[in-house]
């Protein structure tokens, strides 16, 4: 009896590349993979020029093969906004976490989405701080216990959690602005799905996208991968509803 | 020889758009608010040239963007200058703190580019009047970390225009940021000049970030290095550069000082109220002469060893602060000559009579 | 034969989710080892219980997922969920 015969279910990925030093179980993991997919699918890997943040994904760039720059905490839009303008024919993604985007960028943020910058934002919120251990983001939802909130995150000390698509929903110019979430096989398909309707908004120049993607933080909520994912389905999505809330 | 009637601030416009130029990002502050004003005269007038069919005059000025602030701009002259493009940005001394941390990564990332100081009063909101206060700032840091900018200070609108164009060169051929310190007195000033001959250099940019394109390796701008091996390697890479550049490109001009005994040690406008000083000093007798260092970094710390070692034995200093150039001087004198400062700030210009009664009392 | 249509597949990576419509009925799942993390997400989403936690480890440490071959439907839920993309999906056509 010779051997079986494989043929392979899935094209073998050309962008992202796995062996990551992300936590088991982490959300970064599941996004690099599908942000991997949706650039092999369109076939832009070539032209993409993509913006790391400060934090966990510091080092997103060794994972995704693609041209890229890291720059400082926070301020990648404004680095989006001199690379698109001056190279009009590359596609720039910018990846940031919950504090690179709302709490010390939030200044770049609004006025890039103001001015209907034509690059793609991937936002990716998890209610933390992960890198440097689990602090408090700007979207810790109240009650939820980290290393500056011990006793939980109260409204008196710290003010309630920022919806950034809410906020940007506000704006004339962003023409794509939808909130998702990776907690199970479902909603992943269908992040890959805004993610490629984020970067087609690019490549038609239509104007700003920005794709919100609730993911886990197992390591420094102290739980395991699939209780993490529990909590990002029940108690995230309250304070997150997901839903598409602009698709000019 | 074309000549031209501008102030200091349309000067360092017009000699970014001759060395090509290709984005502008900046935030208004005083005293260089013209710098940003001219560049979008220019920059409209342009897309009118091109709405109505014709050929603009500066085809390859691209990108011109009033940011949302300082930090912004500093970003994205970083976004451009990894693109490959010859980006700059304008500010004055409560800006450049803000953009320091800026500074820092675009140093650490070698990624060229030009950055404008019209200093003005400080620390703080300061005053709007000129000083000369931020040579710590920007010779000896400013940013954290261990880096250098190619620092380039003018003395007249024909200067302004002439290191500009000299900054472009000198940035794109060592990958470093540079910086041009002016004062407010040379920005807001016209002057008539003719136009000096600037080579106009270019380089190629193979580490550009544009799309992997045709390469099969991708190119990433980084200045994040987690264990210690890399960190020693980058930072030997930047001393061999920042070494090779101390060798290469110190520049100064000295006046009237073959003969001198006591030296004036003076930059930007001081050196030019120092020259008339120096020609009345000279009628009366007195043998004194100027060093005006044209790179503040590379120090021309050699030239000063040179003069005392033999010639000169009191050296002047005049400066607007209360005593940041002066200890760059004392450096290279290295106590063979005694160093007198005159400090001059809160934004008054020293005068030539001032400065002739601190040479009688010197010598 | 077998050069030509793995090359067909290659360049037309559509190829590949047009015959498994065809739902050939066996279907074999290779686990990268040297990249899995033990994270068992896959353990948790796969409908037949194939996955489990194994007691190896890898060269990282990591106790690794095995996958028995008890009738695996091939729907691709695993493939999905991995954040490493160790996952791969084979449909597997006997010989002889």
């Amino acid at each position: 009896m010779r051997a079986p015969f494989l043929i392979p279910k899935y094209p073998e990925p050309e962008t992202y590349l796995g062996h990551t030093h992300y936590c088991p179980g982490c959300g970064h993991g599941i996004l690099h993979k599908i942000l991997g997919e949706v650039i092999d699918e369109l076939g832009i890997r070539k032209k993409v020029i993509m913006i790391e943040p400060i934090g966990c994904s510091v080092i997103a760039l060794n994972y995704l093969k693609v041209d890229g720059i890291q720059g400082p905490h926070g301020r990648a839009p404004a680095i989006a906004t001199a690379i698109k303008r001056l190279r009009p024919e590359s596609i720039v993604i910018t990846y940031q976490g919950d504090g690179d985007l709302a709490a010390i960028g939030t200044n770049e943020i609004i006025h890039a989405a103001n001015r209907g910058e034509l690059f793609t934002v991937i936002f990716i919120n998890n209610a933390v701080y992960g890198m440097t251990g689990g602090q408090m983001a700007p979207t810790t939802i109240i009650g939820q216990k980290t290393t500056t909130t011990p006793t939980g995150r109260s409204t008196i000390y710290s003010g309630y959690p920022l919806k950034i698509c809410e906020l940007l929903d506000t704006l004339e110019a962003p023409v794509y602005l939808e909130r998702v979430s990776l907690h199970d096989v479902e909603h992943i398909f269908k992040t890959k799905a805004a993610i490629r309707k984020a970067i087609l908004k690019q490549i038609e120049k239509r104007g700003f996208s920005l794709v919100e993607v609730l993911s886990n933080c197992p390591t420094n909520w102290k739980m395991s991968p699939e209780e993490s994912w529990e909590f990002v389905k029940n108690e995230m999505t309250k304070y997150f509803p997901l839903k598409l809330f602009r698709d000019k | 020889m074309d000549r031209w009637y501008l102030t200091g601030n349309e000067a360092i416009v017009e000699g970014a758009l001759r060395a090509g130029l290709n984005a502008f990002f900046s935030y208004p502050i005083t005293p260089a608010n013209e710098i940003i004003e001219t560049f979008a005269k220019k920059y409209f007038e342009d897309r009118e040239r091109e709405r109505r069919g014709e050929k603009p005059f500066y085809p390859e000025f691209k990108v011109f963007l009033q940011m949302e602030s300082e930090i912004a701009s500093i970003n994205a002259v970083m976004g451009g200058a990894a693109a490959g493009f010859r980006v700059m940005t304008s500010s004055s001394s409560p800006g450049i703190s803000l953009k320091t941390e800026g500074i820092s990564y675009l140093a650490a990332c070698e990624l060229p580019c030009v950055i404008v100081n019209i200093m003005r009063g400080g620390p703080g909101l300061g005053s709007i009047q000129p000083e000369q206060s931020d040579y710590f700032q920007a010779v000896k840091g400013g940013g954290h970390g261990d880096y250098k900018l190619i620092v380039l200070a003018p003395s007249s609108a024909k200067e302004m225009f002439e290191y500009t164009i000299m900054l472009f060169n000198l940035t794109d051929k060592y990958r470093n940021p540079g910086m041009l310190l002016a004062d407010g007195y040379l920005g807001q000033m016209k002057e008539s000049f003719e136009v000096p001959d600037v080579k106009i250099e270019k380089y190629e940019k193979p580490w550009a970030v544009t799309g992997m394109g045709d390469r099969e390796t991708q190119n990433v701008i980084e200045s994040l290095y987690l264990i210690p091996e890399p960190m020693i390697e980058a930072k030997k890479r930047l001393f061999e550069k920042y070494k090779q550049i101390e060798a290469n490109e110190v520049r100064y001009e000295t006046y009237k000082a073959d003969d001198a005994k006591i030296l004036i040690a003076a930059y930007g406008t001081c050196s030019r109220v120092a020259k008339e000083a120096i020609d009345i000093a000279r009628e009366n007798g007195i043998k004194v002469g100027l060093i005006r260092p044209i790179t503040l970094w590379p120090f021309p710390y050699k030239i000063f060893v040179d003069f005392t070692t033999h010639q000169v034995d009191r050296i002047l200093v005049v400066e607007m602060s209360f005593g940041q150039f002066v200890e760059d001087v004392r450096l290279g004198v290295e106590g063979r000559a005694e160093v007198k400062l005159f400090a001059c700030y809160g934004g008054i210009l020293p005068t030539e009579e001032e400065i002739l009664k601190k040479i009688r009392e010197f010598s | 034969m077998k050069e030509r249509f793995k090359n067909l597949l290659h360049e037309n990576k559509m190829c590949y989710r047009r015959f498994h419509l065809i739902r050939p009925l066996l279907y074999q799942v290779k686990i990268l080892e040297d990249g899995c993390k033990g994270c068992q997400l896959c353990v948790h989403v796969c409908p037949k219980h194939l996955l489990k936690l194994s007691s190896r480890t890898n060269e990282r440490g990591y106790f690794i997922v095995e996958w028995e071959d008890m009738g695996c439907i091939g729907c691709g839920l695993c493939y999905v969920i991995c954040p490493e993309q160790t996952i791969r999906i084979y449909a597997k056509i006997e010989n002889g």
